[in-house]
């Protein structure tokens, strides 16, 4: 064994450790004839003394509990996490489908035309048989006005008009209620009240004849008709 | 299965799916060599003990990484806490030899003081090195891993170990051993040359 032979092995066999026996008796022998791998020998024992008393010095050293009761504590909240992650995963599913029909439930409550609630209409007369007129403002009040109408009674003056009952505008199905219709606002010319049996005036100005018609919600056929006004 | 007789790998397993016992079995088993290491890297027990903290709360955030193929569980540990330790020093969280001095007296009050002015000694050589050789002195001579061990964890060929590790004890002995010895010798060998 030569000097830098020697010099490889010298911090294991000063340690005790690595070397192969045949490698440290030839180490060792090589010190005994080398004064100054001898000397270098005595000096790596005498560090790794030092060192491991350095080391002796800290052994029974560790991190304080609180180090462990806190990451105990992260620990558990860490794991607590997934499951709550796991509900909030499966609760859109069902959630979201629940919202997306109560959207569409709402949506189908607000947007569709509300129904007209119309009174009963009891053909009595062929259609073209002329009614006596009753003026809204002359007849009684009625007890509870619909939301509509007293929407209407809100309106300006000029809108507002004396409307008449309604009238019926067929006999079929004369006796059967209509379940929901909607109301249109037409104008037709005076003399179209002749064919309701209505007088003509001959000194009537012109202008258009205000009129609202229920149409059948199913059919969509006009199945009554009230005077509200004049156009000018 | 007790903890006790449980492989490190097998307790982060268990760890990973949830098993508390297991991970406080895996904490107390490794964290005081990582307190030490740090301890011993830097000379601040502040940042000791802020790095066992970031280890295991990294392994309990992402030990799911770990790969068996890699290395063992205390390389995988050892190689978080050098980054943690590393991260300190450079940003001047280390203790210097008033500090290490302190420490001891304040740990064994029984030691006489010669004994304690030398631990304190070797303590500051220690710190005095650059970091690269510093790693290879504690891992192998004071925490006394093989130089493979120590490579798993600095990341590097077990050659590299050893040289840094023969380059540093070459420093220390020039610091700490008579000055008669160390550097007749140091003229019969040619240094090492360590790749940082």
């Amino acid at each position: 064994m030569n000097c830098g032979e020697f010099e490889a092995l010298v911090g294991d066999l000063a340690r005790g450790r690595g070397p192969e026996e045949s490698a440290r008796r030839a180490a060792t022998a090589h010190a005994r004839e080398c004064a100054g791998c001898a000397s270098r020998l005595v000096e790596e024992r005498e560090l790794a003394g030092l060192l491991g008393l350095f080391a002796a010095g800290v052994a029974g050293q560790s991190a304080p509990p609180r180090v462990e009761a806190a990451l105990l504590d992260a620990f558990r909240r860490r794991h607590a996490l997934p499951s709550m992650r796991r509900h909030w995963l499966v609760l859109p599913r069902w959630a979201f489908v629940a919202a997306a029909v109560a959207l569409v439930m709402a949506a189908a409550l607000f947007v569709r035309p509300r129904p007209i609630i119309a009174p009963p209409l009891v053909a009595k007369r062929p259609v073209v048989a002329p009614v006596p007129v009753a003026v809204a403002a002359e007849s009684p009040a009625p007890p509870a006005a619909p939301r509509a109408v007293q929407a209407r009674r809100r309106r300006p003056p000029e809108r507002q008009v004396a409307a008449t009952q309604f009238y019926p505008l067929t006999s079929v199905d004369a006796g059967a209620r209509i379940q929901g219709g909607t109301i249109v606002r037409i104008g037709m010319p005076p003399r179209a009240l002749a064919s309701f049996g209505w007088p003509l005036d001959p000194d009537d100005p012109g202008g258009a004849v205000e009129a609202e018609v229920v149409l059948d919600g199913d059919t969509g056929m006009a199945r009554a008709i009230r005077f509200v006004g004049r156009r000018p | 299965m007790q903890e006790e007789d449980a492989s490190d790998g097998e307790l982060l397993e268990r760890m990973v799916s949830g098993d508390g016992e297991a991970f406080a079995a895996l904490y107390r088993r490794r964290q005081a060599g990582v307190y030490r290491f740090a301890l011993q890297m830097s000379g601040s027990e502040a940042l000791a003990e802020d790095v066992v903290q970031e280890v295991f709360l990294t392994l309990v955030r992402a030990g799911a990484t770990y790969d068996p193929a890699c290395g063992p569980v205390t390389a995988f540990l050892f190689g978080i806490a050098r980054n943690h330790v590393r991260r300190g020093i450079g940003r001047g969280r280390h203790g210097g030899a008033e500090s290490a001095r302190e420490l001891l007296a304040a740990d064994q009050p029984e030691t006489d003081l010669v004994r304690r002015e030398t631990i304190a000694s070797v303590r500051a050589a220690v710190l005095a090195l650059p970091v690269r050789y510093r790693e290879a002195v504690v891992l192998c001579d004071l925490e006394e891993m093989d130089c493979r061990e120590a490579a798993e964890i600095l990341g590097c060929a077990v050659g590299t170990v050893k040289s840094r590790l023969h380059r540093a004890r070459r420093m220390l002995a020039g610091r700490l051993l008579p000055a008669g010895a160390a550097p007749a010798v140091s003229r019969a060998i040619r240094p090492a040359r360590c790749v940082p």
